[in-house]
């Protein structure tokens, strides 16, 4: 609607004497990093959302064999989801570490270093998961290019995976930084942290939540 | 809304950051236009060699038939994504959106440049293409399966991989500097600058960014699959099929999964091309007629619209691989409907001229050839959305007079409007107008030359693609006449493009100096402390935005342009009142 009405405005009509400048307020590099993240998240969705309707037209076709994966493939996505909780908790955590005025308590930070490493560590755990199931798969047979639904899953999965792992080496550089001093220090200081941290969690979220459309696809058909 | 002042940041630098590593918009642009130049170069000669083989069958002995597939495929797929695209999106994207919004550069800098490079990267791959064994790949722009990786086409060993690891690079590319286009555009404005006070050049930079982060995608996924195809030996897009008397192993892929998918790319790209063009031929109509875009509101709303149907229209090029009759309408109806916005921005541009105070500068003759070769292409398309018209006129050269108008033709005429109009700021010098005024009426005469007897070749049933036409009943002796005719001309508008690249390198020497607003422009890339723009764009303070881009004229003041950034002095009446 607010876009509909930006659209309704006349420009001709209102030339100003500095009223816009008067309510202009200053977007932050931390929100404009935030919006650019979020917008890749929606590319991202796009290009997988693109594979669903591919995968669903390909299936009609009659010659699809079901993959034997579901438990293994619902432990995977459990310890994403393990994963995207744990790192959410860190970056909570950080909100804490955020509003004090002093240092932050030694404790607090471990808490804080030691989730975020916990996150990481299990993202990585969850690629392994996938490609020792994939594997696994390929032992039993069910190799690429025997049939349209292995193709499919090998592609879907792949891609994702590959997602993450572009995740964990943002992670990593994130990871750095919460183990230096520095970032403690002080209160812009730990908003850089903060800041990376809340963006690290939004791309996990993000990666979650089309891995779960994915499952959703793969468990449904 | 715009980034912190960090003015600062933007200080002098070594020659290799300041213009090879540059994270500077202005810089990039430029890398991004001398790239797309180059490889449009070779496209230029692909189609001299296409054209000579045509007109003049056998001139060439070294034009056999793998080899004028192979120019014809490389010719659609340079011109369409690695020219057009990269040039309007990377090229004039990068140079303008910043300047015309009042930034002081890209939001995201360093994604900016991975982009550029990631873009050469994918233009040294498809170059390679030519060199690989068996050369690139000659399965048509379209790539459609399964030809394009079987043997028998050219290229299908190697070709066809660089040809897709290619275009998926060059996907990522486009996606990084859309990402940028997009978010700086919503986050980055100067004050004063709200979406509705935007020129229209970054209106359509902007929706054909956001439409190129969509469609995109639908490239990156069929490439993908179709690289997993030929080099997994996976089925997505291969039926069962015998291939030179062989089983290649393929069952039960759907070669028409690939062309939703690649039409789903396919006909938001021409948009992609199209709305920048409209953008800025806008902008270069109300600037040189001295008046106010007429309808701007009408403008934004048409290249929105334009965007959202874009999307729903893509089966229209899929007509003769048979559909349910009821999509046929479908698609039928949409691109019909996507007619009506496309109107209005024509009827918009014309009324923009009546009654302005015309100055016939180079940038205005381009912006009137491309109404009209726009207008021209734009009716052919009504012809062929239809699909009982299409179907006996589809796969003939009305199909190509029809593109070649439209998505060729037109924004080239928009290009080179635009760069008349923006050298200035970018060199600080003018173009030669002598040698200006020769490129102009030779390429735009030259367009219709080549194009209109095309149509006439096309109703005739010419098909396209063939290598030669010879002892075709149905197409009568004078045809080949006309082809010859049409390779000439081709070869005299080649030959002047050669003129115009001297004419950039010429005038960027030796060129008239130009004052700081040469045309009088009212829009804010032409308000900055210094012609051309230093890194960082604006000196100490980012300007401030008091109107929109088009006070032209304005009653009660005694110049006929007001810039953006002038505050207002007791005129609010004159405003009202118009």
């Amino acid at each position: 609607m607010r876009f509909v009405n930006t659209l309704a405005e006349k420009p001709w009509l209102n030339p100003d004497d500095g009223q816009a400048s008067a309510n202009y307020m200053v977007q932050d590099q931390a929100s404009i990093n935030l919006f650019g993240l979020r917008l890749l998240l929606a590319v991202i969705f796009v290009v997988f959302a693109l594979f669903v309707g591919a995968y669903n037209m390909r299936m009609t076709y009659g010659d699809v064999n079901d993959l034997p994966m579901h438990w293994r493939l619902i432990l995977n996505t459990s310890i994403l989801i393990f994963s995207s909780l744990i790192l959410h908790i860190a970056y909570t955590g950080m909100d804490k570490a955020l509003a004090s005025k002093q240092a932050v308590e030694i404790q607090l930070q471990r808490r804080i270093k030691c989730l975020y490493l916990i996150a990481g560590m299990t993202a990585l755990m969850f690629v392994v998961a996938q490609i020792t199931l994939c594997q696994q798969l390929m032992n039993l047979g069910y190799s690429l290019a025997a049939n349209p639904a292995n193709s499919f899953f090998y592609l879907i999965t792949g891609l994702h995976a590959l997602h993450i792992i572009g995740g964990v080496i943002y992670w990593c550089y994130c990871y750095r930084l919460c183990w230096q001093t520095d970032s403690w220090k002080t209160t812009e200081t730990r908003q850089a942290l903060h800041h990376q941290m809340r963006l690290c969690a939004n791309y996990w979220h993000g990666l979650l939540l089309i891995w779960l459309m994915l499952l959703s696809l793969l468990l449904m058909t | 809304m715009t980034a912190p002042d960090t003015h600062s940041t933007y200080g002098p630098q070594s020659f290799w950051w300041k213009y090879i590593w540059s994270q500077d918009h202005k810089v990039i642009a430029i890398q991004y236009f001398i790239t797309s130049l180059a490889i449009g170069l070779v496209a230029l000669v692909l189609s001299w060699l296409m054209r000579i083989q045509i007109g003049f069958p056998g001139a060439l002995e070294f034009i056999d038939a793998n080899a004028y597939y192979q120019f014809l495929t490389m010719h659609g797929m340079i011109m369409v994504i690695y020219l057009l695209t990269a040039m309007f999106l990377g090229g004039f994207g990068n140079y303008l959106i910043p300047l015309m919004i009042g930034a002081r550069d890209m939001v995201f800098p360093f994604l900016n440049m991975l982009s550029y490079w990631l873009y050469l990267l994918a233009v040294i791959i498809l170059v390679c293409g030519f060199f690989v064994p068996g050369g690139s790949t000659g399965a048509g722009w379209t790539l459609y399966p399964p030809q394009a990786i079987l043997p028998g086409t050219p290229g299908s060993d190697w070709g066809i991989i660089f040809m897709l690891v290619s275009l998926v690079t060059f996907v990522i590319a486009a996606t990084m500097g859309g990402l940028n286009y997009v978010t700086t555009v919503l986050q980055a404005r100067t004050r004063g600058m709200t979406l509705m006070r935007m020129p229209l050049t970054v209106w359509g930079i902007f929706i054909a960014s956001l439409m190129a982060l969509l469609a995109f995608p639908a490239l990156f996924v069929s490439g993908l699959m179709m690289l997993s195809d030929k080099i997994l030996g996976s089925s997505f897009f291969m039926p069962a099929i015998i291939s030179m008397g062989q089983d290649p192993g393929y069952s039960g892929g759907s070669p028409i999964l690939f062309q939703h998918l690649f039409w789903f790319f396919g006909h938001p790209e021409v948009y992609i091309v199209a709305l920048p063009a409209f953008g800025i031929v806008s902008d270069l109509i109300s600037c040189h007629a001295r008046k106010g875009i007429f309808g701007y509101r009408m403008m934004v709303w048409a290249i929105v619209s334009i965007a959202a149907l874009s999307f729903i229209v893509w089966a229209h090029h899929m007509y003769v691989s048979g559909m349910n009759p009821l999509f046929g309408f479908f698609f039928a109806t949409t691109t019909l409907i996507i007619a009506v916005p496309t109107a209005i921005k024509v009827y918009n541009w014309t009324l923009t001229l009546w009654q302005g105070d015309i100055h016939l500068t180079l940038p205005m003759l381009f912006s009137v050839a491309f109404i009209s070769t726009f207008l021209i292409g734009g009716l052919t398309g009504l012809f062929l959305g239809n699909v009982i018209v299409d179907l006996p006129l589809s796969d003939t050269y009305f199909v190509v007079a029809h593109f070649h108008m439209v998505m060729g033709m037109a924004p080239v005429m928009v290009v080179f409007g635009a760069i008349y109009h923006w050298y200035p700021m970018v060199t600080g010098r003018l173009l030669n107008t002598t040698l200006g005024h020769w490129h102009f009426w030779v390429t735009f005469i030259g367009s219709y030359a080549i194009y209109f007897p095309m149509h006439y070749l096309g109703i005739l049933g010419m098909p396209r693609r063939y290598y030669a036409y010879e002892d075709y009943s149905f197409i009568p002796p004078s045809a080949q006449d006309l082809n010859a005719f049409i390779t000439v001309a081709a070869l005299i508008v080649g030959f002047f493009q050669l003129l115009f690249l001297f004419n950039l390198i010429y005038s960027f020497f030796r060129g008239e100096k130009a004052s700081a607003n040469p045309w009088r422009a009212t829009s804010l890339e032409w308000q900055t402390p210094d012609i051309p723009p230093t890194h960082g764009n604006w000196g100490a303070q980012q300007p401030t935005v008091y109107r929109w881009a088009y006070d032209f004229n304005v009653p009660g003041h005694s110049s006929d342009f007001i810039p953006q950034n002038t505050p207002v002095m007791n005129e609010g009446k004159d405003h009202e009142i118009r």
